[in-house]
């Protein structure tokens, strides 16, 4: 028998136990649709978070405290360490590294900023105005407070979009006054100049973010502004590079200078450009892929050996045809090929529905709001290959012992069979 | 005497290159591991000396003990028996379907019991038609489907002028498009005669093909018989338990215990049982089934 014969064969057969064939497929489309889909949703998770870091601005440097890597356990613990200081800005500001266009010092203490409508945590970022500018944040009301309000340390704050619906209900928070509690213990009154625009999405978005002057923090909370060795010490620096200078010779111009600062031989603090940042990122989504792509992957073997469940059902209540099969002429090739190719026509029907309903519910979930968070997903052509070949493989494998026990049966037993 | 043109269609069908023997008798060595002998002077079909045991526990069973028979193509042989006879043993060993546990079975001239699987499977598809008492058809395929099937596994062209034409030839042409569920018995079993025509067999091999019939339907069915012994020169070799059925073959075997006990032209092997003999006619339900 030819292929096409035998495709043809198949097809009829499968029409024919429709019912069956439909449950069987189920199998193999749960399975290939979900690859589709898990593997969507990790890599549009993914995709935001990169989002979200090219959305920090552009062309910026990092540079935080502690080790870069692990050295001393702890040490490296964003905030445990103190070894930037206000002092490495203003002499990276005024040093001669080519290519640098801003130094941005931020110094963030945990707060919880109140009202008579509420009572909300939030990170509250002293910084200065150059920040707004570096970060691209736009205000959708008022104005980010100036250079003026830095030198005077004024009490001005600037809130995020999510603050301000909280205890401005109203949506007349500039102008307002709020209390600010900082480091639990310290509490001044705010007065709001501006609110942010949503940004929306993860933790990266800054909507509950209170920016304020830097000089507001170092000022009036000295005591807990200070590092051991009485230095104003900053949680990070920003610093914005000239589009046409390369990012990792700043990087390593910037080392030097704090390096020689610090006096010490192996860095105190990191240096990270955004493309440092993304290539974290794409780390951790290799590894959520493959997470993801492996648990959907074990719903396609079960599917498959669903598929090969019912192929030696169908040996044996099909013996006497196979019988006939065998009387007419048919070879053992023959039996083997008719039975792979029906598991095979199950299985790519199966895998082709399959492609078409992960696509389609992983696009309908791109942009879905689920609470405060909004789904992206990224359909990857590979996924629909590879759960495609994958549900071919399976059908192949899966039809291979059933084929291979029909292929081995007694003509004159098998035409017996009821 | 030279053998190598009879059968040469044997090398047609299964594939292999006609080989040159030597002059008289030829050893023919085919696929590995196997070994043709051909050797001069035999009927079409030649049993010698095949029996097949079965093994029960810790007992042999005959299905067949020492039996030997020549049929010469386009005769007409009736094979009649008790049940447990060795009749359907025998259709199964003349057919290919079964080897026997000792002895020789020559297929023009060609020893056939001890082939290779892929060349019985090569020799039923392209020299043997089948015919069951059940009719053995496909489920839930059309006539014209179960007819075609084994023109595919000959990977024969014009396959559906050639399948059309062998249901004309049971007159049968108007339901190519019906299924078995939607046929009478003697529609099946006409369909499943079209089947085994199609392939334009040597020999057809026919087991109980009446069993399940009404006396007017069996008459058809062996019309069309004895038409093809006739007219195509085809060799039918049919298991039957009806006198009346066997009596449109020309020659008629009997068989007991798995041996033959009788062998001659059907009118004298049927003739000295008297009237009171042979059963009455019957419906067709109450027919001895095996």
């Amino acid at each position: 028998m030819n292929l096409l014969d035998a495709l043809r064969v198949a097809l009829v057969m499968v029409w024919t136990n429709r019912l069956r064939s439909a449950l069987t497929m189920l199998g193999m489309i749960i399975g290939v649709s979900s690859v589709i889909i898990l593997v969507a949703v990790g890599q549009g998770a993914v995709k935001g978070i990169e989002d979200q870091i090219r959305g920090l601005g552009t062309n910026l440097v990092f540079i935080t405290p502690g080790a870069a890597q692990g050295g001393g356990g702890a040490a490296g613990a964003a905030g445990s360490s103190q070894t930037v200081t206000a002092a490495d800005a203003d002499a990276l500001a005024g040093s001669k590294v080519p290519g640098i266009v801003a130094v941005v010092p931020q110094l963030t203490m945990g707060g919880q900023v109140i009202t008579n409508a509420g009572n909300v945590r939030s990170q509250v970022i002293g910084t200065t105005p150059s920040y707004a500018e570096v970060r691209t944040l736009a205000l959708s009301s008022g104005s980010f407070f100036n250079d003026q309000d830095v030198s005077r340390a004024a009490l001005k704050a600037v809130i995020g979009a999510s603050i301000a619906s909280t205890l401005f209900p109203a949506g007349d928070a500039v102008g307002q006054t709020m209390r600010v509690t900082l480091q639990g213990n310290v509490t001044f009154n705010f007065t709001v100049v501006g609110v942010l625009n949503a940004k929306g999405g993860g933790f990266l978005s800054g909507d509950n973010n209170t920016y304020v002057p830097i000089t507001a923090l170092q000022a009036r909370v000295g005591s807990i502004s200070r590092n051991a060795k009485g230095q104003v010490y900053l949680n990070q620096i920003d610093v914005q590079t000239a589009p046409d200078v390369k990012q990792a010779t700043v990087k390593e111009a910037i080392t030097e200078v704090l390096l020689s600062r610090h006096a010490v031989a192996t860095p105190d603090f990191q240096v990270q450009t955004q493309d440092d940042l993304l290539g974290t990122v794409s780390t951790v989504s290799a590894v959520l892929s493959v997470l993801l792509g492996s648990i959907a992957g074990i719903s396609l073997v079960v599917g498959g050996i669903g598929v090969m469940n019912i192929m030696l059902v169908s040996v044996t209540e099909r013996t006497r045809e196979i019988g006939i099969r065998l009387a007419i002429g048919a070879s053992a090739g023959d039996i083997i090929q008719q039975f792979i190719t029906e598991a095979l026509a199950l299985t790519i029907t199966g895998g082709l529905v399959g492609v078409l309903i992960g696509t389609s519910i992983a696009l309908a979930l791109n942009g879905l709001q689920l609470g405060s968070v909004t789904m992206n997903t990224s359909i990857q052509p590979w996924s629909i290959v590879l759960a495609f070949v994958v549900s071919a493989v399976i059908g192949v494998l899966s039809g291979l012992y059933p084929a291979w026990r029909a292929s081995r049966l007694d003509p004159i037993t098998a035409l017996r069979a009821d | 005497m030279v053998e190598v043109g009879i059968a040469d269609w044997w090398f047609a069908a299964t594939g292999h290159a006609v080989p040159t023997p030597p002059p008289g008798a030829a050893v023919i060595s085919s696929e590995p591991g196997s070994t043709l002998v051909r050797r001069d002077g035999r009927a079409f079909l030649a049993l010698e000396g095949i029996s097949k045991v079965y093994r029960v526990g810790e007992h042999d069973i005959y299905g067949l003990a020492d039996v030997s028979v020549s049929i010469e193509a386009g005769e007409f042989v009736a094979v009649m028996g008790p049940s447990g006879s060795g009749k359907s043993t025998l259709m199964n060993i003349i057919g290919c379907l079964d080897r026997p546990t000792a002895g020789d079975y020559f297929l023009d001239g060609v020893e056939v019991s001890r082939l290779p699987d892929l060349s019985r499977a090569r020799l039923r598809r392209m020299v043997f038609g089948f015919v069951f008492q059940s009719y053995n058809l496909i489920p839930r395929s059309t006539a014209l489907q179960q007819v075609e099937l084994p023109l595919m596994y000959q990977r024969a062209s014009h396959r559906r002028e050639r399948a059309m034409e062998a249901l004309s030839l049971v007159g049968l042409a108007d339901r190519a498009w019906q299924r078995p569920s939607q046929m009478s018995g003697g529609e099946q079993q006409r369909v499943a005669i079209a089947r085994s025509l199609a392939v334009s067999p040597r020999i057809v091999v026919a087991d109980e093909p009446t069993g399940a019939l009404d006396s007017r339907t069996s008459d058809e069915i062996m019309e069309i018989f004895t038409r093809l012994t006739q007219e195509r020169g085809i060799t039918v070799v049919m298991v039957t338990h009806e006198p009346d059925v066997a009596q449109f073959s020309q020659r008629l075997i009997r068989m007991r215990d798995g041996r033959i006990v009788e062998d001659g032209p059907t009118d004298r092997v049927l003739q000295p049982r008297q009237p009171d003999d042979i059963p009455p006619l019957a419906p067709s339900e109450g027919r001895a089934h095996e």
